[in-house]
């Protein structure tokens, strides 16, 4: 009687620790990541958009919702500034966050649209210290692979994207280069003047981005 | 007998140290205690005074990759800035406004595929370059693969217009990074030096000017037989305009993007270049993925 007890309360636990482990392989940063790209590409073969250039605000209003469900663009944000966001006031941080996010959305889904079918594959997954992964990928584009790194953070149960790496280039990293080459952290009043300074150039970038691409790109020397 | 006896002992005292001495060091590592990791982090930082809880869990630290060696390659030292802004600036008008007209133009005239020859044969005429590289890199291998190249797309790809090798296929894991002289001085443990923008080439630094000029004028076969300069000048400048006909875009896509442009490439050049010295093998058998996208699904209704 004991006996069947016990191998009974030993099956349960063990069921319930295959639970948590299936959930978690559920909920891996590799499944969660393909998801958001395959809904990305969806979008993209979507007939209802097709040769009807009225709908592609839509869909590229769509676009921009899938994305922002799989990155997280705060930490995005928080990590291209570096600590000084620490510094920076919650408002000053929403405000950034908006604009950066914005700047990035413009650059990028230009790009997604010369997508022509390319596999991507999913090769490795790595999580470090339960919290941060990397997904090894690959974009497939026939004559050879480019490999695409993925970092993400859980955050709410959730695996976001917080950093995109391709050949060694980290999006993160670059726009940190960038915002430190601006940011003057010697004293107050310098921080407050560049940070000043900061916003302008993004609010400026953003405007020309939205009006005109071709000229951001050629006239952007500053 | 007593040898033996005495030898045990040595060996258990190094047992017994490294037993006891081991798991103290993972819990050490373990260890999130806020007053030590703040001690440490002030030490480092310098700026810790008041609020030592702050960096007690790093958010902002980036050393759990395993890649701080290669972002410490790619951080940049850049005492001439002022010159180097100038070169960008020199630099970036010159491609907008001298070399994409002229190579859009090549590009309407030109079609593909006897661009693709043209690239062909500048690369394999450019093989002493990356054999000299490999050789001096240790990478052995990938110098054998290179001449394998060399000569397959000689004698059977017309002189080197047809790529019949195709992309270095080989039984052998093999590092493939296009190894240049910068390169090989980067694996010799030489850092970079301060960033450089060389006029016409763009981004460089000390290390890699050095570099770019052994493989231009020693290792680049067109300044070897007695060729006049002007010739091979010119047949450098025809590969330049040719090759920037397959990256046309590029620059524009990163400097769309960019609050600082000059920041930006200068990143951009120091963390690409820095993984291009610490390559890695190239394993032959592709890895297999775990999964793949399926790129002709649409969305369910």
């Amino acid at each position: 009687m004991k006996r069947t007890l016990s191998i009974i309360i030993i099956a349960l636990l063990l069921s319930s620790f295959a639970g948590t482990c299936f959930a978690a392989a559920d909920n891996s940063p590799m499944v969660r990541l393909r998801s958001g790209i395959q809904g990305v590409i969806e979008i993209l073969n979507d007939p209802q958009y097709k040769g009807n250039p009225e709908m592609r605000e839509n869909q590229i209003l769509k676009i921009r919702e899938t994305i922002k469900d799989f990155f997280n663009f705060e930490e995005l944000s928080k990590r291209s500034v570096g600590r000084p966001w620490l510094q920076f006031t919650p408002e000053e941080q929403e405000r950034f966050v908006g604009l950066f996010t914005d700047l990035l959305e413009q650059t990028y889904l230009a790009r997604i649209e010369d997508y022509s079918g390319e596999k991507v594959a999913f090769d490795k997954e790595t999580i470090i210290k339960g919290k941060y992964a990397q997904v090894d990928t690959r974009l497939l584009t026939g004559k050879q692979d480019i490999p695409v790194f993925y970092r993400m953070k859980l955050k709410d149960g959730e695996w976001d994207v917080y950093d995109v790496k391709i050949e060694g280039v980290s999006l993160v990293k670059n726009y940190r280069t960038q915002f430190s080459g601006i940011l003057d952290t010697t004293n107050d009043k310098t921080f407050a003047a560049s940070k000043k300074d900061l916003f302008d150039r993004l609010e400026k970038k953003c405007e020309e981005l939205k009006f005109n691409p071709k000229a951001a790109a050629e006239n952007g020397k500053k | 007998m007593t040898r033996n006896y005495s030898t045990t002992i040595l060996a258990f005292l190094v047992f017994a140290v490294i037993l006891l001495t081991f798991p103290s060091k993972v819990r050490s590592a373990e260890s999130t205690e806020p007053v030590m990791v703040a001690q440490v982090a002030s030490g480092v930082i310098g700026e810790v005074k008041n609020n030592p809880e702050e960096y007690a869990d790093d958010e902002f630290s980036e050393d759990m990759w395993g890649d701080s060696e290669h972002h410490e390659a790619a951080s940049a030292s850049d005492p001439w800035q002022g010159y180097n802004r100038a070169m960008f600036k020199f630099n970036d008008y010159l491609y907008f406004n001298i070399m994409k007209p002229i190579t859009k133009g090549y590009m309407y005239v030109v079609p593909l595929r006897p661009r693709t020859w043209t690239n062909n044969f500048f690369q394999n005429i450019l093989y002493p370059v990356r054999f000299t590289s490999c050789v001096l890199q240790g990478k052995f291998y990938t110098a054998g693969a290179e001449t394998s190249k060399f000569i397959a797309n000689s004698i059977f790809g017309m002189g080197g217009l047809g790529n019949v090798a195709g992309e270095a296929q080989s039984t052998m894991p093999l590092y493939m990074g296009a190894e240049d002289m910068g390169q090989t001085f980067g694996v010799w443990g030489i850092p970079n030096g301060p960033y450089f923008v060389l006029p016409f080439l763009g981004p460089s630094t000390v290390r890699d000017a050095v570099g770019v000029g052994i493989d231009t004028f020693a290792l680049n076969p067109f300044w070897w037989f007695g060729i006049p300069w002007y010739y091979s000048a010119s047949a450098g400048a025809y590969n330049q305009i040719n090759k920037l006909s397959f990256h046309i875009g590029e620059y524009e896509s990163l400097k769309e993007g960019s609050i600082d442009p000059y920041l930006a490439l200068r990143d951009a050049y120091l963390s690409y270049r820095a993984k291009q010295v610490q390559d890695a093998k190239i394993d032959p058998n592709k890895p297999k993925p775990q999964m793949t996208t399926n790129p002709d699904a649409v969305p369910e209704k």
